[in-house]
């Protein structure tokens, strides 16, 4: 399952940087974090409850930040699990920089997904990622521009 | 499998259900449970408590008033398909009706379940878009009344409250033709790309056209770029095919093992062409 998306931020690359790997923020802007501890450099043990309408279900998983190359990118390593199903995946995001103080993030994410959502909820599973994603941009978009100014 | 424990309520009115709704929390609508009921099993929802509605006598049944068809949200589909009041005056339901599952889930699955379940793969999203259909919701505070095109919010979700009911739906009952298409899921029934269309004219000119699609996208929509092209004009195969041709333009469609997005997209178009040239003979 391929998720893909671009978001663009009204600061610099460095900035924007700072703010999306910084623990806090990510607690924050995960959609549903109910719990993220460091276990070691850039891993991190993550509990969610998330989910669309009334189909909600909470994953334990273990996040992790590998090939960080500031300010340019990264990739962010999912592996979790739930009552729902499981999920497997990589995002690599790029932070572009747009000049004057503007910055692209682009997220090229490839997730496997399997248990009971996969088996009737498949074709449910890319819209709720992209929604999520959404939501966690646009909240990281608030935090770096709301810090910014 | 079983579904986790849960507790269960029968509600002989909607204002027990409302009441049932606001003093238990983590309490759901059970109508036909043929959406909620698949979802217990799999554990993919676990509310504490199941109001049934299904014998709220109001809830149920189709009548005519002012013109309108009014259409109780615990009605079935198979009511609809068997009710001659419908087949006079709403071509479109009458033909989409039949087409819900097969007649065991037509049997039980309701008109309202349906419609706020808003699954992005149902049928009846489609014909409620395509014939404007109104939504009485009831409240604590009395009831209110939304329009399709603001109803639905989204992929399984609606502007419905935890603490409210839908109770009726009213759709234009003056018989203008209608007709819905569907690609069917072969395993499941549900709609890869279901195209609802109406549409009124008069020897050979079109007057207005409503073109819905659901399946395609996390949520039914109207495809108001081909129904702008075609309002108002002559009836040609030509007309046709340039409208239907654009009515996937811009879409984000669904993708799964049985139809990828690109898939979807071009069934749009196709369904949609398919759907103008049934209703309108050309």
């Amino acid at each position: 399952m391929r998720i893909d998306g671009t978001f663009s931020f009204n600061a610099n690359p460095e900035k924007v940087w700072d703010v999306l790997l910084d623990p806090e923020a990510l607690k924050a802007c995960i959609p549903g974090c109910q719990s993220m501890t460091l276990t070691g450099e850039n891993t991190y043990v993550i509990t969610l409850t998330v989910g669309i309408a009334q189909f909600k279900g909470t994953y334990d998983g273990n996040v992790s930040i590998q090939d960080a190359q500031r300010p340019d990118h990264y990739e962010i390593h999912v592996d979790g699990k739930g009552r729902p199903g499981w999920v497997r995946g990589v995002g690599k995001i790029k932070l572009v920089d747009g000049g004057n103080s503007t910055t692209t993030v682009e997220v090229e994410g490839d997730a496997t997904i399997g248990g009971p959502v996969f088996s009737i909820g498949s074709r449910f599973v890319p819209p709720a990622a992209k929604l999520l994603m959404g939501q966690f941009f646009n909240a990281m978009k608030k935090r770096v521009e709301g810090s910014a100014s | 499998m079983h579904p986790a424990p849960f507790a269960y309520k029968e509600a002989h009115s909607v204002e027990e259900a409302i009441q049932l709704l606001r003093s238990h929390e983590d309490s759901k609508i059970l109508a036909g449970g043929h959406s909620l009921i698949p979802a217990l099993k799999l554990r993919l929802t676990q509310p504490a408590m199941l109001i049934d509605i299904s014998k709220i006598s109001s809830l149920r049944g189709i009548r005519r008033e002012d013109g309108k068809l009014i259409i109780g949200s615990a009605t079935t589909h198979r009511e609809i398909e068997k009710s001659h009041l419908v087949a006079e005056a709403s071509p479109l339901l009458a033909s989409l009706a039949p087409q819900i599952g097969d007649v065991q889930v037509r049997h039980r699955g309701t008109f309202g379940g349906s419609l706020a379940h808003a699954d992005p793969a149902g049928d009846w999203p489609a014909a409620a878009l395509a014939v404007d259909a109104e939504l009485v919701i009831a409240g604590a505070h009395g009831t209110r009344t939304v329009h399709a095109a603001d109803f639905f919010t989204g992929m399984l979700t609606t502007v419905i409250h935890p603490d409210e009911i839908l109770t009726e739906i009213r759709v234009p009952g003056d018989g203008t033709p209608g007709i819905y298409l569907k690609h069917r899921n072969a395993a499941s029934g549900y709609a890869t790309v279901g195209v609802a269309v109406t549409a009124s004219h008069d020897h050979g000119h079109i007057g207005t056209v409503t073109i819905a699609v659901t399946g395609a996208t996390s949520v039914a929509f109207r495809a108001s770029g081909a129904e702008h092209a075609l309002n108002g004009h002559a009836v040609s195969a030509h007309l046709l095919d340039e409208a239907a041709a654009h009515a996937a333009d811009g879409l984000e469609c669904l993708s799964d093992i049985h139809a990828p997005a690109a898939y979807r997209s071009q069934l749009v178009k196709v369904m949609v062409r398919r759907a103008l040239g049934k209703l309108l003979h050309a």
